[in-house]
């Protein structure tokens, strides 16, 4: 398991990543994704999960669509326009920290300072 | 993939209802999530029942509070409801001073209890954030400062005793702006333990300086003539804070704002404080022998010392057709005066101004001295 503090600012680039790879997802289907695809190291809680979706939906980056499920209803997430741009945005700058990561802690970096 | 069945789905309903949790954003999710996870888990070999048992912690009330606090987080609720509630508080005080000159009515009353209420609110936050190095400073101080406060508007609008005599209140509410404005301080140490936001901390000092000058003009009696000139100053400086506030954009602003709000409003109640010219303090008692013996508990005199103030002050029953107030400072001599005593808690606006109250006349020119005033009660219709 990581430390949830380093993903915690990375939890709404990974949902838009994922969001613009699968046309739409429901939440507890984002939360399984992103656990097998991590390799169980990332787990999300609902309470952690569903919160982020509401805001991206104010935020006008995500919309949802409602489907009956039986006698319950699933909640679908689809990427905006708006929102297709942030994740680019947002991803070029994790990719930008990652690298500067690797600067700092790499041979040569601050281990070897 | 396996789906559960409507009866299965009713008992995941029934055992959400359970929990009696009251109506959230996400309860439609709450419920397709908790399905999910049982069909997951009986898919892996489970039985229902076990499951549902395994998957129960999704909806207790514990972790449902905490998916409502991220809500509240990410969406800055509470800064919107802090927000709210100074902008009302503000709203009903303009509304006191357009109507009834900023004295004390109910609209008054609604802006300083509005104001008290997020004073209480803080101490409540502090309370229950657990990452706050100086939680119980924190605490004691807004809870101090919300006590102080919430007495002194009590006293001062709805004429309560507590006690203690009314010239206390402003010493009283200077002391609470005063602590609050300290618990201003170590609330932005807290937010900026590094790095210290320069401005904040100009503003919370600043705050912390003016409530001292508040209370030094009850202790050195000369700095009374400069309390017009002080009240200025003050106002200056809040409208300037509480524009630089819009400005940056920063953790903890409300709580800045409020203490902002809280001492132009204490500055406003407290300018009218007898800053009158020349001459000693006058320390007068009032006192009324009421002809008939009545049955007030109290009487409220409504006094306008001409050009340099308007005042009302509540005089308690000492016996059967006696009532009188405490000792009053009057700073200044020679003071004329006009006067009306009535039994009932009126706007003092609309008792010196109104045509149908007689009014009398007094001039206070001696010092020690207590003057007795007539009262003539109402005949009954």
């Amino acid at each position: 398991m990581i430390a949830k503090e380093l993903f915690k600012g990375t939890i709404r680039t990974i949902v838009l990543q994922l969001l613009a790879i699968h046309s739409k997802m429901y939440g507890y289907e984002i939360m399984q994704t992103i656990e097998k695809k991590s390799d169980g190291r990332v787990k999300l809680t609902f309470g952690s999960l569903y919160p982020i979706l509401h805001k991206l939906e104010s935020e006008g980056l995500i919309f949802s669509e409602s489907e009956n499920i039986g006698k319950r209803v699933r909640k679908y997430y689809i990427l905006t326009e708006k929102g297709v741009k942030e994740k680019e945005n947002k991803v070029f700058e994790i990719k930008e920290f990652i690298n500067t990561l690797n600067l700092l802690l790499d041979n040569g970096g601050l281990i070897h300072a | 993939m396996l789906k559960l069945t409507d009866s299965q789905v009713d008992v995941v309903i029934n055992k959400i209802k359970e929990q009696s949790l009251k109506s959230f954003a996400f309860s439609e999710e709450l419920l397709d999530h908790v399905c999910c996870r049982i069909e997951q888990f009986m898919e892996s070999g489970s039985s229902f029942e076990s499951a549902l048992n395994q998957s129960s912690y999704l909806f207790e009330r514990k972790e449902i509070r905490k998916t409502k606090k991220n809500f509240t987080i990410l969406f800055n609720y509470s800064g919107f409801i802090n927000s709210f509630i100074i902008y009302a508080s503000l709203l009903f005080y303009l509304g006191s001073w357009i109507f009834h000159w900023g004295q004390a009515d109910w609209v008054g009353l609604v802006a300083f209890v509005l104001i008290s209420i997020l004073l209480f609110r803080y101490s409540l936050l502090f309370y229950s954030d657990s990452n706050l190095k100086f939680k119980k400073s924190l605490v004691t101080l807004s809870t101090v400062g919300f006590v102080l406060f919430f007495i002194g508007c009590l006293k001062r609008f709805l004429w309560l005793d507590f006690g203690f005599s009314g010239k206390h209140v402003m010493p009283l509410m200077l002391f609470s702006w005063l602590i609050i404005s300290v618990a201003g301080i170590i609330y932005q140490n807290e937010l900026f333990p590094k790095k210290r936001n320069r401005l904040f901390y100009s503003i919370g000092i600043m705050q912390i300086v003016l409530a001292c000058l508040g209370l030094s003009t009850f202790i050195f009696p000369f700095t009374i003539h400069y309390i017009p000139l002080y009240a200025t100053v003050i106002i200056f400086i809040n409208i300037l804070s509480f524009l630089l506030l819009y400005v940056i954009k920063a953790k903890g602003k409300s709580f800045l704002r409020l203490i902002i709000v809280c001492s132009s409003f204490m500055v406003f109640i407290y300018t009218p404080h007898k800053t009158l010219p020349d001459g000693n303090i006058l320390k007068v008692q009032f006192e009324v022998n009421a002809k008939e013996n009545v049955q007030y508990p109290k009487l409220y005199l409504y006094m306008n010392y001409y050009q340099h103030g308007k005042e009302t002050l509540v005089l308690y029953k000492k016996a059967d057709s006696l009532y009188s107030s405490g000792v009053i400072d009057f700073y200044g001599g020679n003071l004329k005066m006009s006067y009306a005593v009535l039994a009932d808690s009126l706007s003092l606006q609309d008792v010196l101004y109104s045509s149908d109250i007689e009014k009398n006349e007094l001039t206070l020119n001696q010092a020690d001295t207590t003057f007795t005033l007539t009262f003539n009660p109402k005949p009954n219709p």
